[in-house]
């Protein structure tokens, strides 16, 4: 059906505005640039229009597009938070899909071949981020790095999580003659990160390789142009993540770094409230950098007592984030509620690259098992819908589904009262419109069961020359499940990007549609407007 | 009265006929005969499917079963009681219409009128008040013989109202070397002209007993001979022992050179370089040996090459569980190794493992073996050498252990369950995940009653609600009092070690098949748990004793010895150990695929990295699920494999290999020999050995390189090479 949607969507664009190609941009290399400095960059993909420009989802990054087709110079401004920033190329033909480019506080450099040999590997002789790639079926790239003794190096790949690089990376540190020491696979979804201390002086290797991240019949290693990845190696402080996950609208919150190498006075941060989607906890001097989401409600950290006898208070609306550090450790959290509310409980772990595989239990005061749910369908987060049967004091607990437990077992425990809402949808993420002519946007409201609300569907900070009048979609109907936004674009209108939106009567802040297609990710909630000239063809 | 009644009853067994028809057990006189005539073995009616629509118990365990099948089947025609001799199962027996079997007795045999006058009496499944068979006793169960001897044994069944009865008629007999040692139908057994030992094994319905024979060799040997034995630990004390029974004196100890060829390929799979091969020779302290295996116990390479095989018996195939599944498999061997984990420790992470096949290596076990019954077989016999197979089916027929056993253990499974993507041969690239489920049970294949976690013998710790029912599995496979546990994995590493197991074949620990040493490995695995099951101090213990130093070389009194470790008994070198020498020697390391360059053969992670090499030498294929234990065996393609292949021609004549390299240098003639003998053979070479090696270079038209390659080829082509003295 979606698939449908989009393939209408897509044929309209392509009748109403014959035309060249909109672009496509398939990667960025190499992947990021250190604060206050800049890096050429090659954008791979094919434009038929050259040169381009660049929209970034957050500021910090200066982008110029050079004279050569898919070449770019872009500065990060000294002061940038570090982290991904999504950037679109856009162009009079259209835009592409948003990519990330990276901010990082440690130097970049670029890997070299041939390294694909133990006794022949790239000398790396001070923390960086190495931007490589697997360029070949086969190939190995291969680092050697000093270390003293007991010296704390981090090695942390970014490729198919973030990148959406198509292999499911591998990484191994070897001692100095060359026999694995430490081999790890999965970490950060596909994406493995090891701390590792060195048990002697010495030069010790750290390997890469990979396999394609859709498994084929053959045992070799991956490669090919798209297999790239970002390799931080430090011996300095690196963030993994942050305590808690989420950030509370209404007030400063104090968040706890957590990673390798970081000392006390590194690790607490504080971050004020915003009006943005979301905000990066960092640390100037680390590498690492972890992105939290604002939230309507108070965000809790696990007390150290929210064992089974003395459960934590849990908000609702609110939410907690917790560690299960022990094997076979559960955490308890207490509500109250009067018999019949209802509440929804949602856990994230899995989704936010935490090894955790989430099992969440609700009790009575008592301990007895009202409810338990491991996964939600194919999810390894579950979420769970309960009812009071009587006035009381409730439990939640979450434990680990195998009993294992670790410093990456995090979980973002979320309680809401449950109540009916709605999800807003855009397919696709970008669409053109001739300069004095316009474009029908398809939105999609996905009602829960009883949600009757009217709803004013809204199109915000639009570009300049563009409007689009709003629409209602009541209870009844066919605008209950999509309405069309006309948007309309004048004889000078620019391109640009805006969001969607919908209000209801008794909502406190307006919900902002999410983009749905090939490519979209949850940090960029901008569509693109291209206005094209009116004599296109 | 009733007891003379039963006496009377047995002795009419084996009697002369007997006009009127008496009373007869099914039990205890028609199943007996059915076992001992051959008709519910399991090559005839005993086999699981039966044989042309005619199926008994194997051996008569199930006898409701066997009563069934005989007076309710095939439409009752099998027996009849109004005109019994014209009952199928007479008429077949003594071969009055066709039968598959042929004759089996005559119609005036005791076994004819038995199984007549049962049918007569109207077949009954039991008697009134019918004791049970308890035990089977054989007498005697310990003999020292000399060559060509001969000696009937006595078998006795005992039953459960305390009566007894000679059945050596009704017995059936086995020998497990009966070159050594037969044994004819009627229990006599018959010692053959060499000295040596044998078990024999006395079967009296599906219930055995053993006796164990020894022939020592003629003259004494003094005591004192004995006495002044070197005893560096137990072992060798040991060893002396039975060697003392057996009048057998050990070899001499192997020369230092022999010695560190050996300890470095037995303890790291690698040949010693010429440096340390010339370090250790000039090495004058006493504690030189045991202070080169604390080195080698250091040493990188120790983890790879144990765990190179271990993975032939946990690794499963890839087109099975997926490539993802089997690396990770892979590197929690390793690393398992890599850290020395105590064994305990291993086999309860694997046995409890949980978690996703991605994360959690071990947990590939369970993706591979998802059934709780295919999971009991592979545990039964890896961690506690008992071949439990037989027992899914039917009763063991040579151990004690039954369907309710086999399903017993299964049931401590149960509850092992999957979620995620299962197995989609041939790629299964999915990810799954092990986790302990709320419910599961194992049902009995006949009865279908619901079984508990039952342990195969002693008790196993209370299961608490909720817990997983492996950790108590666990609890009681480790525990102290459970010797085969540490039994079957001191013999593994005995058989790696010393080129034979204490029992052998290594996982077949029962009494039929006794260790050769009894004392020594109850030693050897007490010394084990004392060192908390830590293998480096198991493979210390060994390779410090002076037995694990003797040479080869036999003398007159153990050169038939071949269990008894009178001597060291040479092996081929593993499939992974030889390659990786020649890659040494000639300095021309392979490529394998899906490996990082310079990797070595025992590092490869799956059998489906292709290796002509490796697959010659006795690497088991791809497709064969494990555990895999290899024969280390030689065969003609071997012999081949080394004088043709053009993989091994290529890197003796490669340009970047150590034959160029030597051939270029400055050094002479005999130097260069030298150092071709210290790499490949890790010793000197003789003044003879010396003087013709050297002649080549000399010869008319000798080409320096050519003669250097052909030297490197030809040593790399002898035994000396092949096999680990």
């Amino acid at each position: 059906m979606r698939y449908t949607l989009c393939l209408v969507m897509i044929g309209f664009c392509l009748c109403s505005v014959a035309r060249a190609a909109p672009p496509q941009l398939n990667s960025l290399f190499p992947t990021g640039v250190q604060r206050g400095q800049t890096v050429e960059v090659t954008a791979s993909g094919s434009w038929d229009t050259w040169p381009v420009t660049a929209w970034t989802q957050r500021p910090g990054l200066e982008i110029v597009c050079e004279n050569d087709k898919g070449k770019l110079k872009i500065t990060a401004a000294a002061n940038a938070e570090p982290g991904p920033v999504w950037l679109r190329l856009t162009n009079r033909d259209g835009a592409t899909a948003a990519k990330p480019f990276f901010i990082g506080t440690l130097p970049e450099s670029l890997e070299k071949e041939p390294n694909n040999d133990t006794d022949k590997p790239q000398v790396v002789d001070a923390s960086q981020v190495i931007n490589g790639r697997l360029e070949k079926r086969g190939d190995i790239d291969t680092f050697a790095f000093k270390l003293a003794k007991d010296q704390m190096l981090v090695a942390a790949i970014e490729a198919n999580s973030t990148l959406g690089s198509p292999f499911d990376p591998v990484l191994q540190i070897c001692s100095p003659d060359g026999f694995v020491l430490e081999h790890i696979d999965d970490a950060r979804g596909m994406d493995p990160v090891l701390p590792f201390a060195a048990p002697a002086e010495g030069t010790y290797l750290v390997r890469v390789f990979g396999f394609p991240a859709t498994p084929d019949s053959s045992i070799a290693f991956g490669g090919g142009d798209s297999f790239i990845y970002r390799l931080t190696l430090t011996t300095g402080p690196y963030v993994d993540h942050a305590l808690p996950t989420v950030l509370s609208r209404d007030s400063s919150t104090e968040v706890r770094l957590v990673g390798w190498n970081l000392s006390p006075e590194r690790s607490l941060v504080t971050i004020a409230p915003s009006e943005q989607e979301r905000a990066i906890a960092f640390h100037t001097e680390a590498a690492g950098a972890f992105v939290l989401p604002y939230v309507e409600y108070p965000s809790l950290v696990e007390q150290a007592e929210s064992a089974e006898n003395k459960p934590q208070a849990l908000p609702v609306p609110g939410s907690v984030t917790g560690v299960i550090q022990q094997p076979r450790d559960e955490d308890y959290y207490s509500f109250t509620a009067k018999k019949g509310d209802a509440f929804r409980f949602e856990v994230a772990a899995d989704e936010l690259g935490f090894l955790l595989d989430p099992t969440i239990a609700v009790t009575d005061a008592s301990g007895k098992s009202l409810a338990e749910v491991d996964d939600s369908r194919r999810d390894r987060d579950p979420q769970l819908d309960f009812t009071a049967p009587a006035d009381g004091e409730y439990r939640v607990g979450i434990r680990d589904a195998f009993g294992h437990g670790g410093e990456r077992f995090v979980y973002q425990l979320t309680a809401l009262p449950k109540r009916p809402g709605f999800q807003l949808k855009v397919t696709p993420d970008t669409a053109i419109v001739k300069a004095g002519a316009t474009v029908e946007v398809t939105v999609t409201i996905e009602r829960d069961k009883g949600f009757d609300a009217e709803l004013e569907i809204i199109a915000t900070g639009l570009p300049a020359g563009v409007t689009v009048e709003p629409q209602k979609s009541t209870k009844d109907g066919a605008s209950a499940k999509s309405v069309k936004l006309v948007v309309k674009a004048a004889a000078d209108a620019q391109s640009g990007p805006f969001q969607i939106t919908a209000k209801g009567a008794d909502m406190a802040r307006p919900q902002i549609a999410r983009l749905e297609g090939e490519g979209t990710t949850p940090a960029v909630s901008h569509l693109w407007l291209t206005v094209a000239p009116a004599d296109a063809k | 009265m009733r007891q003379s009644f039963w006496i009377w009853l047995f002795l009419s067994i084996l009697a002369a006929p007997i006009e009127a028809a008496e009373p007869v057990s099914f039990e205890l006189q028609v199943q007996p005969i059915l076992a001992a005539r051959g008709c519910s073995i399991g090559p005839c009616h005993g086999k699981a499917r039966g044989q042309n629509g005619f199926q008994l118990s194997l051996l008569g365990f199930d006898s409701d079963f066997d009563h069934a099948a005989l007076t309710k089947n095939a439409r009752g025609r099998r027996v009849s009681v109004a005109a019994p001799d014209t009952s199928l199962m007479l008429q077949k027996a003594v071969g009055a219409v066709p039968h598959g079997g042929g004759q089996r007795f005559a119609v005036d045999s005791p076994e004819y009128k038995i199984l007549r006058d049962w049918i007569a009496s109207g077949a009954p499944r039991r008697l009134e008040n019918e004791p049970r068979l308890v035990s089977v006793t054989v007498s005697p169960t310990e003999r020292m013989m000399k060559p060509n001897e001969s000696h009937p044994l006595v078998v006795t069944a005992h039953y459960s109202n305390n009566t007894s009865q000679d059945v050596t008629g009704m017995a059936m007999f086995q020998s497990n070397e009966p070159a050594v040692v037969g044994v004819n139908d009627s229990g006599v057994i018959q010692a053959g002209p060499i000295p040596g030992e044998a078990t024999i094994m006395a079967r009296y319905m599906n219930v055995f007993a053993t006796c164990n024979v020894v022939i020592p060799l003629p003259e004494p040997v003094s005591d004192s001979v004995y006495a002044a034995l070197p005893r560096y630990n137990f072992i060798d004390d040991l060893v002396w022992k039975k060697l003392q029974i057996l009048g057998i004196t050990p070899a001499e100890p192997a020369d230092d050179a022999k010695f560190l060829r050996r300890a470095h390929l037995d303890v790291i799979g690698t040949l010693p370089t010429p440096d340390e091969v010339r370090a250790f020779l000039a090495d004058q302290a006493p504690d030189k040996r045991a202070r080169l295996i604390d080195r080698l116990l250091e040493r990188p390479e120790y983890a790879d090459h144990w765990a190179n095989k271990w993975a032939d018996l946990l690794r499963p195939n890839p087109y099975r569980v997926g490539i993802k599944a089997v690396l990770n498999y892979d590197q929690w061997i390793r690393d398992s190794f890599r850290r020395n984990k105590p064994y305990d420790q291993f086999v309860r992470e694997l046995l409890t493992a949980q978690g996703s096949t991605w994360h959690n290596g071990a947990a590939t076990f369970f993706r591979d073996r998802r059934a709780p019954d295919e999971i009991t077989s592979m545990v039964s016999q890896l961690f506690l050498g008992i071949r439990l197979e037989c027992a899914k089916c039917h009763h063991h027929p040579f151990e004690k252990w039954g369907q309710e056993d086999y399903f017993g253990l299964a049931a401590f499974f149960a509850r092992v369950g999957h979620k995620g993507t299962g197995l989609s041969p041939p790629i299964s690239g999915g990810e799954e995940m092990i986790v302990v489920a709320k419910s599961g049970q194992v049902k009995h294949p006949l009865t279908g009653e619901a079984l508990a976690p039952k342990t195969l013998f002693g008790e196993a710790p209370a299961i608490p609600e909720d817990a997983d029912p492996r950790v108590a599995l666990a609890d009681w496979l480790t525990a102290p009092d459970n010797q085969f546990f540490a039994e079957v994995a001191v013999n593994r590493v005995w058989a790696d070690l010393m080129g034979r197991g204490l029992v052998d074949p290594v996982d077949d620990l029962r009494a039929t098949n006794p260790p050769t040493n009894a004392p020594l490995l109850r030693a050897l695995a007490d010394d084990f748990r004392r060192q908390k099951f830590n293998w480096k101090e198991l493979i210390r213990t060994i390779t410090t004793s002076y037995v694990y130093g003797l040479s080869s070389e036999p003398n007159e009194r153990n050169l038939a010895d071949n269990r008894n470790f009178s001597r060291h008994y040479r092996t081929r070198l593993r499939a992974e150990v030889l390659h990786d020498a020649i890659c040494d020697v000639t300095a021309i390391p392979s490529r394998f695929d899906a490996m990082p360059s310079g990797s070595r053969a025992n590092q490869i992670w799956t059998h489906r990295v292709n290796s002509i090499f490796l697959d010659t030498f006795g690497r088991p294929d791809r497709n064969r699920d494990p555990p895999c234990e290899r024969m280390e065996t030689t065969t003609v393609t071997q012999a081949l494999h080394l004088m043709n292949s053009t993989a091994l021609h290529d890197k003796v004549t490669s340009d970047e290999g150590r034959a160029k390299k030597l051939a270029d240098g400055s050094q002479k003639p005999e130097q260069i020999v030298e150092e071709l003998y210290l790499r490949i053979y890790g010793r000197w070479p003789s003044l003879e050995e010396n003087r013709v090696a050297t002649e080549l270079f000399s010869a008319a038209g000798a080409q320096r390189r050519q003669v250097v390659e052909d030297l490197m080829w030809a040593l790399i082509n002898t035994p000396e090479f092949v096999f680990k003295d």
